[in-house]
């Protein structure tokens, strides 16, 4: 059960990135790899209005923020400019976003290790013989309140429908007189929101420095592609079943211990994309000819 | 004044001119049609139309110069598209796809009331309303994209060659909607068709476009009559 628990826990925070990660590419059609790194520049954001005094509650509401306008520059600055090409290009953009975010990184707040207070307090709760702390009780709250409010926000309302029209078909979009160019932006602002409290449910857990998010995006990556890439419900039950998969394999199999353990998600996302390409709740592309 | 207006139109793609000065006009309630071979240039005069290329000339549509406009804020005037390839959202429902159609209304009750209006039109459509968009036949499709330009309560609809690619009992059905449309509701029409027997009888006028430039326009009746339409275009 605390193996359980603890797989839980550790793919919750997949999870919170994986999320931001579905909902770039629902709004816009693109995979961002630069999302764990604009995180991680909302963290150090976080850091620094924590050191000024903030309390944190209203440092992380302030990163959140900044994150969106953080994301909705992106988009504006750099990703519009690949607007009508081939979604690769925009991607290999994305990369060079990471490359230069981290540079950033380094370059204002160093390379140092630096704690990142939690939004929770450090008590251990204990049910059905497992121990928990509060910030681990929290992150799996917040995530599962976040996809509820996700579905809502695509399924039931007009932003989420002009997201996903945009998304779909942008020349059809603009055709129905949606502004696509502002939908785009808004789609980056609220994944790099998203990105940004995922960075803040991580940072009090792993010591945070430029790196933090680097094999959290490979676990978040094989969450979201796993949950079927446009699934905010698939993203997460895929994080945790990945959690739980690396937690418990690497804790009874001896051969995969903590070196392997890396591995273990990305076979699991391999044996299940051979059975179904289009992921646990991605719907297979369908063409009529 | 007519309603849409196209003087000196110059388009194309990058630096391939494709038009090379059309002159068109239509009527307020009226309908035309844009006749021509393969490569004379009719897609492209309804994508500068709607702003998705390079254009230059002069385009005025309900007295408002729209040439240097981009394609959403020519839409929201009043312009509706059904480009050819339909343009369907595959990745929504057919409910989504409709809806989305009328994502620029605020009037809830009554973009309730047209869904059920465009599933009268077109009965297919109800029956697959949860379905894919993808997942569609060629026929279903084109009725879909019908459909939700009709959602955007268009003042002019512009359609791209909605018998492309259709079984004649399914292009005598998207047409009989069309006569319908323009019966009931008075809807302006400019309509790009290969076929020119089922366009000429739908519409009140239309032109012949050849290599980028008109060449015959008219009342539908006496184009319908030219020996130069009936041999290249009627096959009589």
């Amino acid at each position: 059960m605390q193996q359980i628990v603890d797989g839980i826990t550790a793919g919750s925070i997949y999870g919170a990135l994986a999320l931001a990660l579905v909902l770039v590419y629902r709004s816009t059609g693109l995979v961002n790899f630069a999302q764990g790194q604009m995180a991680v520049v909302s963290v150090y954001i976080g850091w620094s209005l924590v050191e000024i005094g903030l309390p944190v509650p209203l440092a992380v509401v302030l990163t959140l923020v900044a994150s969106l306008v953080i994301g909705a520059l992106t988009e504006r600055l750099l990703i519009r400019r690949f607007e009508g090409q081939e979604p690769l290009v925009a991607i290999v953009a994305t990369v060079a976003v990471l490359i230069c975010f981290n540079g950033l990184i380094n370059l204002i707040w160093g390379g140092s290790v630096r704690a990142f207070p939690s939004l929770f307090p450090d008590d251990v709760v204990s049910f059905l013989g497992a121990r928990a702390t509060w910030g681990d009780v929290g992150t799996v709250a917040v995530l599962v309140g976040t996809v509820a409010l996700l579905q809502l926000f695509f399924l039931r309302t007009r932003l989420g429908l002009a997201l996903r029209t945009a998304a779909d078909n942008p020349s059809s979009a603009r055709l129905l007189g949606l502004p696509v160019g502002s939908l785009l932006l808004v789609g980056w602002g609220l994944a790099a929101l998203l990105g940004g409290l995922a960075g803040c449910l991580v940072a009090p857990s792993v010591p945070l420095q430029p790196n933090m998010m680097d094999t959290i995006l490979v676990y978040a990556l094989a969450a979201a592609v796993l949950g079927g890439l446009d699934s905010p419900l698939g993203a997460v039950v895929a994080a945790w079943l990945i959690g739980i998969v690396e937690t418990v394999a690497g804790a009874n199999i001896n051969i995969i211990g903590s070196d392997l353990r890396i591995a273990v998600p990305l076979v699991l996302l391999a044996l299940i994309l051979l059975v179904r390409p289009q992921g646990l709740f991605g719907r297979r592309d369908v063409e009529r000819l | 004044m007519s309603f849409l207006e196209v003087a000196g139109l110059l388009a194309g793609y990058g630096a391939a001119e494709v038009l090379h000065g059309i002159d068109l006009a239509v009527a307020e309630g009226g309908a035309t049609a844009v006749l021509g071979a393969n490569g004379a240039g009719k897609t492209t005069l309804l994508r500068a139309i709607t702003g998705e290329i390079r254009r230059s000339g002069r385009i005025a549509f309900a007295g408002t110069d729209i040439t240097s406009r981009r394609t959403d804020q020519i839409a929201r005037l009043g312009i509706g598209h059904v480009p050819q390839g339909r343009g369907t959202l595959n990745r929504l429902s057919v409910r989504d796809n409709l809806l989305a159609g009328a994502l620029l209304r605020r009037d809830r009750r009554e973009v309730k009331a047209d869904v059920e209006d465009c599933l009268r039109l077109f009965p297919g459509l109800g029956e697959r309303i949860d379905a894919s968009a993808a997942a569609l036949s060629g026929g279903e499709q084109q009725m879909l994209a019908i459909s939700r330009a009709l959602m955007g309560r268009p003042r002019l609809l512009l359609l791209d060659e909605p018998s492309l690619g259709l079984a004649p009992r399914v292009t005598a059905e998207v047409f009989a909607a069309l006569h319908r449309l323009r019966a009931e509701r008075g809807l302006t029409l400019l309509l790009v068709e290969q076929n020119a027997r089922i366009a000429l009888d739908l519409v009140d006028a239309a032109v012949v476009v050849e290599a980028g430039r008109v060449t015959l326009t008219g009342p539908a009746a006496e184009i319908a009559g030219d020996d130069g339409v009936r041999r290249a275009y009627l096959g009589v």
